[in-house]
């Protein structure tokens, strides 16, 4: 067994993070990820720990086969994300970036369901801080947003855990040890919100495509890395085999790939990419036979890694030009080859191109559903596969790296995104060429429904990909010479965000825009005055920051978390 | 597309393989060069058998739609005809939900971003 709980060492060491000098800080960052991994390799299948909180045994570790798996992906994710955020300067991000990975280990660790809660109101407190990094207006207007998805989703997870929780002589912790569950009650459907708000379940989704593109080139990096796969880890947990994945998923592969076509800014295609992906592992989820949730969550963990790679390729693009709208850009493999190149692996990657992570991840859920019988929902995956070559495969890197000159010439990414970069699309090429080796790490070795070994390497699914592949580059590259395939323009695409951002937001906006004028007139007359007062107390006149407000955000959450604490405490001394 | 954004290579920058056309007529001929064969890949299975995702449901009569997949061509046509449509769909979503880059931004007094610098001017 490790010495230490996996969330440890990334979590105590995050707290040093801001006190250390550049250089220490450096070396901290990278130092911590890979002391975590080894410590979590030193765990056994079947550990287990508790620990006494406010009168609760809560189970704050439980090592199996998916939690592994998990962990660690997200250790993987941390190091390989600190290496590409070296040279970031701001102390915040890189104490709240490690701090966020700690967290998403701490929440697949979690035994139970209120273990679960504490972690998720972490990850939410914890990755607010990457949508703000940019530090502009637009970026703190989208972490607001964010954390208002978040935070609603832990005070669902929360109140059901609770409901859940409740049995004839009180709260029982027994009743929530985080196991399978079925959606037959209010508690049950509150927890599937929850993970579906993390997740991004349509309509629910608008949070991933509003914040993601809104952050820089690390904070973007490590958003797409932690949140949404911890809620996928859940939901394989929690609902693996809950017919209402299958659906749901159904409409995740497919809506994106419509909008993706559309974008302009090539960050928000790889966002809606994203929940096109997700789309795949929760149809996995769906259908819960063993092979379609080893193809779920075998999915996730190359995501994290292809995706990771293709938004660290745009974020280097982002670095170096501050922008990713496909109208800006063109030409860059002129300048940036070695970008370029990753990018490349990246997009081969998600296409699911033999000899890359998808080909052997993806496939299995689309066996899985041909064995289930579902033919529309395979018909419908097969068409979800086709688009995204289309715009994770081509788009991106196309108008990013080829396309019109944009005459641009920006330097090639610094360094330490290049070795992130370098590393990520080895491990890609690594999975996609030795799948049997990767697939030791999965909850059990995928098996087909009549028993045989599942290998991804048959003679007809390496053609039939390749024909599917080959088609669909030739229908985009066709319809770009008959000036068919639409250009660029530089605009929005309204998507349910517009429920939210206008809808809900205006009706905030008449309802209680008075109020907060009169709270925000108060608060610039705070802010202006305290500065004034530094200057009499310290000599010296302190910047008026804006990071009150997002502090002032996270004491609102744990506002709340501590209510719900007392509140439960409460329950059980009644 | 406006046409400043594409300016294209700086002045005296010497010209790279992929900026001759010609080049790019090579590429595109030996890509679909490629396509077609890839296309006649499926006469392998006339010889090899192909493992179909359906196949206990392909020799039963409400197989139909299941059989499609061991037609001649079938994922070939599918790749294709699936971008098609996407695409044609994708031209018609844009007419629907396409709005000014501003469209979110400018519910807020502040500027939005990038606007900063003409605040600036009129300061």
């Amino acid at each position: 067994m490790g010495s230490l709980h996996p969330a440890l060492p990334m979590l105590i060491g995050s707290l040093l993070l801001p006190f250390l000098g550049q250089r220490l800080r450096q070396v901290a960052l990278v130092a911590l990820p890979a002391w975590g991994l080894v410590n979590i390799l030193g765990f056994e299948l079947g550990d287990t720990a508790t620990w006494t909180f406010a009168g609760y045994e809560l189970q704050v570790l439980r090592y199996d086969a998916l939690a592994r798996l998990f962990g660690i992906l997200f250790h993987i994710a941390a190091l390989v994300g600190a290496i590409y955020a070296l040279h970031v300067k701001d102390r915040m991000q890189h104490f709240t970036g490690i701090a966020y990975a700690a967290s998403a280990v701490g929440a697949v660790m979690a035994g139970d369901l209120l273990t679960l809660f504490l972690f998720w109101e972490l990850l939410a407190v914890t990755s607010v801080f990457q949508v703000y990094a940019p530090g502009t207006a637009e970026s703190r207007r989208a972490g607001g947003r964010y954390l208002l998805a978040h935070i609603s989703s832990g005070l669902l997870l929360l109140f059901g855990a609770t409901l859940l929780g409740m049995g004839p002589n009180g709260f029982e912790m027994q009743r929530i040890a985080f196991e399978a569950m079925s959606l037959d009650s209010a508690a049950t459907w509150m927890i599937f919100g929850a993970f579906g708000i993390k997740v991004g379940f349509p309509i629910l989704h608008h949070w991933i495509v509003d914040a993601y593109p809104a952050s820089n080139a690390t904070g973007t990096l490590f958003l797409s890395a932690f949140t949404t796969k911890t809620a996928v880890y859940c939901l394989a947990r929690g609902f693996a085999g809950a017919d209402e994945l299958i659906y749901i998923g159904a409409v995740m592969c497919l809506f994106p790939i419509f909008y993706a076509v559309i974008e302009n800014d090539l960050r928000r295609v790889l966002s809606y990419s994203m929940i096109n992906q997700i789309g795949f592992m929760v149809v996995g989820i769906g259908i819960g036979t063993p092979l379609a949730i080893n193809g779920a969550v075998a999915h996730a963990f190359a995501d994290v890694i292809f995706k990771g790679l293709l938004f660290m390729s745009m974020g280097a693009v982002h670095h170096r030009l501050g922008t990713t709208k496909g109208t800006e850009l063109g030409g860059l493999y002129k300048s940036m080859p070695q970008t370029t190149f990753f990018c490349l692996i990246g997009a081969a990657s998600i296409s699911a191109v033999p000899m890359f992570s998808a080909f052997v991840t993806k496939s299995m859920i689309m066996v899985a559903a041909a064995e289930a019988d579902l033919t529309w929902l395979w018909l419908i995956l097969l068409f979800a596969s086709a688009g995204v070559l289309e715009h994770a495969g081509i788009k991106i890197p196309y108008f990013a790296f080829f396309a019109h000159d944009s005459g641009k010439r920006p330097k090639e990414a610094p360094l330490n995104m290049r070795v992130a970069m370098a590393i990520s699309s080895v491990l890609c090429v690594l999975i996609g060429c030795f799948p049997m080796v990767f697939y030791k790490l999965l909850p059990s070795m995928p098996t087909l429904a009549d028993g045989s070994a599942y290998h991804a390497y048959s003679f007809t699914h390496v053609v039939t990909q390749v024909q599917l592949l080959m088609f669909a580059a030739a229908a985009v590259f066709g319809m770009m010479l008959l000036k068919k395939y639409p250009a660029e323009v530089p605009s929005v695409n309204v998507d349910a965000d517009v429920l939210w951002r206008k809808g809900l937001a205006g009706l905030w906006r008449k309802l209680l825009g008075p109020i907060f004028q009169a709270a925000s007139n108060a608060e610039e007359a705070f802010l202006g005055w305290v500065p004034k007062q530094a200057v009499l107390v310290f000599g010296k006149r302190l910047p008026r920051m804006a990071i009150f407000q997002e502090w002032a955000a996270g004491a609102i959450v744990g506002m709340i978390t501590l209510m719900l604490a007392a509140y439960i405490a409460l329950q059980y001394l009644a | 597309m406006s046409d400043h954004n594409h300016a294209g290579p700086p002045a005296g920058e010497a010209l790279r393989w992929l900026d001759h056309p010609e080049n790019i007529k090579r590429l595109t001929k030996g890509f679909f060069a490629l396509c077609a064969l890839t296309f006649l890949l499926d006469v392998a299975f006339f010889f090899v058998h192909k493992h179909n995702s359906f196949e206990s449901k392909i020799s039963e009569p409400e197989g139909l739609v299941q059989s499609a997949e061991s037609w001649f061509g079938f994922y070939s046509l599918y790749g294709f005809v699936a971008i098609v449509l996407l695409v044609v769909l994708s031209v018609g979503l844009r007419k629907l939900v396409m709005r000014p880059e501003d469209y979110y931004s400018r519910d807020y007094d502040e500027p939005a971003e990038g606007t900063d610098d003409q605040e600036a001017h009129h300061g």
